[in-house]
């Protein structure tokens, strides 16, 4: 968790995630930040977040981008 | 048969009619022979390419989720399997996937890039080959462009992309998958809605429902009231400017541009609100295309409020897949060993940046000047993310306030003023004028235009100037209301009948008074002819 | 039955709408001068015309039924529209015949020889056509001319407002109020003026020929269809031109004249030289402009033309009817303008 949190600060500093649950849908990580996101993230955690997994339930939160991480390294 | 028609309306009205009275299960029936006609209406060859594409998408619909099915159950009945294996089965058959998704894509794009883009190439292609002595003469063609194609071509890929992703379940039933892709209050020029976002709307039954209607026309009305109120009469000195830009030079070239800004707004955003509020009048709910744009304070919330749903198309098929691809992944990488992490980690989303906005030129049409544009916005945006950093330390130096009203106006302007600058491309006849127009506007200054009369020689006079203002300022008032979460429409619903309907009666009187439509009336064209 | 509340707001709103839209109209139809002819037209009582004009702005300035009056006690009533067209005579006509049952119409002859189309010349049509209540024949002749044109014109001609909408920036107060000259309402559609103008006429003017030509085959057909109901009703049918002293041609003259002959209808043609001679038209005074002749020279015309009809046919001479007393005190009016202006 502390992990992606470092990830994400890295990607925006100027946002506290922990506060935030409606990240994408209120405009606060635009299209830009998602694909520098993603980039992050398949490094760090070996995984392969796919177009199909870009929707905004899978990062309007911490919590669902961790879900999605860790439903994509059971695969 | 467009909008501002009279025959338009008589259609419409019949189609509204049928559409209440006759069995609600079968309005669906009723919207796609409505759409058919109206797209024959635009001539009886054009429906062929719309049928083929149709045909096509739903076809590959249909075989993409077989696949996908079939490759479940298997995975679900031989649970026994190694994640070697499984991982070997998803391989092959993410190939077939590929295969039926990149001949039917292909297929419907040749369609469009043949009838849209050809002459663009055959002439490009033969000016090169001159060049280089080889004297390939490829022949131009007489090619009328199917009513709507880029707008339904988008659709319909976007359709075959969202099923392969599993975000949606493919269409079993032709006619109705034929009234997704021809629906015709959005033929004409979108929005470009997505399949989960309208079908399922479209296939529904809708009561009749009072208070919708009247929404629904209220929006109609607004509509209108952009379109052929603004829009269309500063048309007229756009025209003239544009059609002869060697007349003109510094500030009356940038208030022609300027217009065109306000033109090309209402022009299109009314066209979108004439098609919702159609749209809402039946109880289907179209997507919204524009976000009050001009309030955007930087180009890429300009690009998020503006044509929203090119861009998001745009941002689902062509960037997310670019950025993610396995080669800006490596490239990512590589840039990484060599510029370090910043520009490594930035890198590849400025690049997939400047290659979608190059599509969202394109997309508008053959033309080099469309190249440009792209890659205005495209370079403007990467240089602002590219930036970012840079500018906040600065802000943060010269310890300017950011929170202010000033500072968002002073973004607002510069955002307006920037896609202006990208307007001498969208208008221009090509890449030269556009460019000898910019030149001539700044080479000059001559701001005496605004007082010596010479406005008042763009064909529009005094008095219609007063229009074309009064009528921007009602639209930036309410725009203004709008921004500041102010329902337009509810507020109005809320006031007495007297007040509603005096709103009413003024708001149809204005279009019909002050709309331009019908032949130019000219009293000296009625001078008495006598014998 | 269930209180439809949305149904009735619709049907209420759309009440109040057509209110204002046919104010709108109103307002914003352009104001061609011909409206009160045809308005006192409609107020003339039932049944008390005898002799109808239909015709074009010859008639209107060349023709005075209170000059008819004072010769022969015949009424008559002038119908007739600047640079009109057969085919709108022909929808007068009909038109006519709901409100009176002449014993003579007189058509324009000019007209055999002329025709155009909406698209030729649209202000002839809609000087004709939006003066006239809304009728069937109205509708008849709407569909008529506007078989051969877009829909736009269908519809425009339907709601004359979407043709005139863009006339915002010059209404006038002539545009809000009626400004009829109330004199002109008694002289039975006859157009008064008594300015002069002198003409200067060309010495080729009606020159002789044998050459027969320029009957309009439309033109044909909308008289022929007059002349067959004209016929069915007893109705006698004359037809006449006035001085044109631009365009007037012998070979059309010829041409006429052999149609009127084939159709034994009688044709008076005031282009002819011995008729203006015997008539005593004098060119430098006559004339109110170089197409139309004035007041005075209608005088003149007129009361050769009364002569014409006392002497083919049996006149119904209604001087001593007490009903018709008016036209006595008009034509005194008249009178009195004519012995003030002429000579």
């Amino acid at each position: 968790m502390n992990k992606l949190l470092e990830i994400l600060s890295d990607v925006r500093p100027d946002i506290d995630f922990s506060q935030t649950n409606l990240l994408v849908e209120d405009g606060i990580l635009d299209s830009f930040d998602i694909v520098m996101l993603v980039g992050e993230l398949n490094e760090a955690y070996e995984i392969k977040i796919g177009v199909e997994d870009l929707v905004p339930e899978n990062f309007n939160s911490v919590d669902s981008i961790m879900n999605l991480i860790n439903r994509l390294k059971d695969e | 048969m467009i909008f501002t028609s009279s025959i338009f309306w008589i259609f419409l009205f019949i189609v509204l009619l049928l559409y209440f009275l006759i069995p609600k299960n079968s309005q669906w029936i009723v919207l796609l022979i409505a759409s058919y006609v109206f797209y024959l209406f635009s001539g009886y060859g054009m429906v062929t390419f719309l049928l083929f594409t149709t045909t096509i998408s739903f076809f590959a619909g249909i075989l993409l989720e077989k696949i996908n099915n079939n490759s479940k159950d298997y995975l679900n009945n031989n649970k026994s399997l190694t994640r070697e294996q499984r991982k070997e089965f998803k391989r092959i058959i993410e190939r077939k996937k590929r295969i039926i998704i990149f001949i039917s894509i292909m297929l419907i794009f040749s369609i469009l890039g043949f009838l849209k883009y050809y002459n663009f190439f055959s002439l490009n292609l033969t000016t090169l080959s001159n060049k280089l002595s080889v004297n390939l003469d490829l022949p131009s063609l007489q090619i009328l462009l199917p009513l709507g194609i880029s707008f339904y071509t988008f659709q319909s890929v976007g359709y075959i992309i969202d099923i392969n992703r599993g975000k949606i379940k493919a269409d079993k039933n032709f006619p109705k998958f034929a009234l997704f892709l021809s629906y015709f209050p959005q033929i004409v020029q979108g929005p470009i809605s997505r399949y989960d976002q309208l079908a399922k709307q479209l296939y529904e039954s809708h009561p009749f429902n009072y208070d919708r209607v009247k929404f629904g026309f209220q929006l109609v009305l607004w509509g209108l009231f952009k379109k052929m109120v603004i829009a269309d009469r500063l048309a007229i000195p756009v025209n003239n400017i544009f059609n002869n830009y060697l007349e003109y030079e510094g500030f009356s070239i940038f208030v022609g541009v300027l217009f065109f800004s306000f033109q090309m707004y209402c022009d299109f955003s009314g066209g979108i609100d004439i098609a919702r509020g159609i749209s809402e009048v039946m109880g289907i709910n179209l997507v919204e295309n524009f976000q009050r744009p001009f309030f955007s304070s930087s180009i890429d919330e300009y690009w998020r409020r503006w044509h929203i749903t090119l861009g998001s198309w745009m941002r689902e098929y062509v960037f997310y897949p670019l950025s993610l691809s396995k080669a800006f992944t490596k490239l990512g990488r590589s840039l990484r060993k060599t510029f370090g992490n910043y520009l490594g980690k930035i890198l590849p989303t400025l690049i997939a940046t400047i290659i979608t906005f190059l599509a969202v030129g394109i997309w508008h049409g053959p033309n080099w000047k469309y190249v440009a544009f792209g890659l205005y916005y495209g370079i403007l945006i990467s240089a602002g993310i590219f930036l970012a950093p840079v500018r906040k330390s600065t802000l943060n130096k010269l310890k300017i306030k950011t929170d202010g009203f000033s500072w968002r106006l002073l973004n607002i302007l510069f955002v307006f003023f920037a896609t202006t600058i990208g307007r001498y491309f969208a208008r221009a006849d090509g890449i030269m004028q556009a460019g000898s127009m910019l030149k001539r506007t700044f080479s000059v200054y001559n701001p005496w235009v605004f007082f010596d009369g010479s406005l008042l020689k763009l064909g529009l006079s005094r008095h219609e100037y007063s229009i074309v203002f009064i009528s921007i300022l009602v639209l930036l008032l309410i725009e203004i209301f709008q921004e500041n979460g102010v329902h337009i429409r509810t507020t109005i619903a809320k006031q007495n009948l007297l007040f509603r309907w005096s709103l009413y009666l003024a708001a149809i009187f204005t279009v019909l008074i002050f709309g331009i439509y019908g032949p130019e009336y000219v009293a000296t064209d009625f001078i008495y002819q006598g014998f | 039955m269930k209180f439809n509340r949305p149904l009735f707001r619709i049907i209420g709103f759309f009440i109040i709408f057509s209110i204002f839209f046919a104010y709108t109209t109103q307002v914003f139809t352009r104001k061609w001068g011909y409206q009160a002819q045809t308005t006192i037209f409609y107020q003339q009582p039932e049944d008390s015309i005898d002799v109808l004009f239909l015709g074009a702005s010859g008639f209107d300035w060349g023709v005075s039924p209170l000059i008819l009056w004072e010769e022969t006690g015949v009424t008559s009533y002038v119908r007739a529209i600047g640079a009109t067209t057969s085919s709108m005579i022909y929808y007068y006509f009909l038109e006519s015949l709901k409100y009176q049952n002449p014993d003579i119409v007189v058509l324009d002859a000019y007209h055999l020889v002329r025709y155009w189309n909406i698209d030729d010349n649209e202000p002839s049509y809609r000087r004709s056509f939006e003066p006239l209540d809304f009728s069937l024949i109205k509708l008849k002749a709407l569909f008529d001319i506007s078989k051969n044109s877009d829909f736009d014109t269908f519809i425009s001609l339907l709601f004359p407002f979407f043709r005139y909408h863009s006339r915002w920036s010059e209404l006038s107060k002539n545009d809000f109020v009626k400004t009829d000259n109330p004199e002109d309402l008694i002289f039975k559609g006859q157009f008064i003026g008594f300015e002069k103008y002198e003409i200067d006429y060309s010495d080729e003017f009606m020159a002789e020929t044998n050459e027969a030509k320029g009957i309009s085959e439309e033109s044909r057909d909308y008289y022929e269809k007059i002349i067959e109901i004209c016929n069915e009703k007893g109705i006698h049918v004359v037809l006449m031109s006035m001085p044109r002293l631009a365009t007037a041609d012998y070979a059309e003259y010829n041409a006429v004249k052999t149609y009127a002959e084939e159709n034994k209808i009688i044709f008076v043609d005031y282009n002819l030289p011995e008729l203006m001679n015997t008539v005593g038209f004098e060119p430098e005074k006559d004339m109110i402009d170089s197409g139309h002749i004035n007041t005075c020279g209608a005088q003149k015309f007129s009361s050769h033309f009364a002569q014409i009809l006392a002497e083919n046919y049996s006149l119904d001479d209604k001087r001593n009817d007490p009903k018709f007393e008016i036209w006595d005190r008009d034509a005194a009016h008249l009178r009195a303008l004519l012995d003030e202006n002429c000579n």
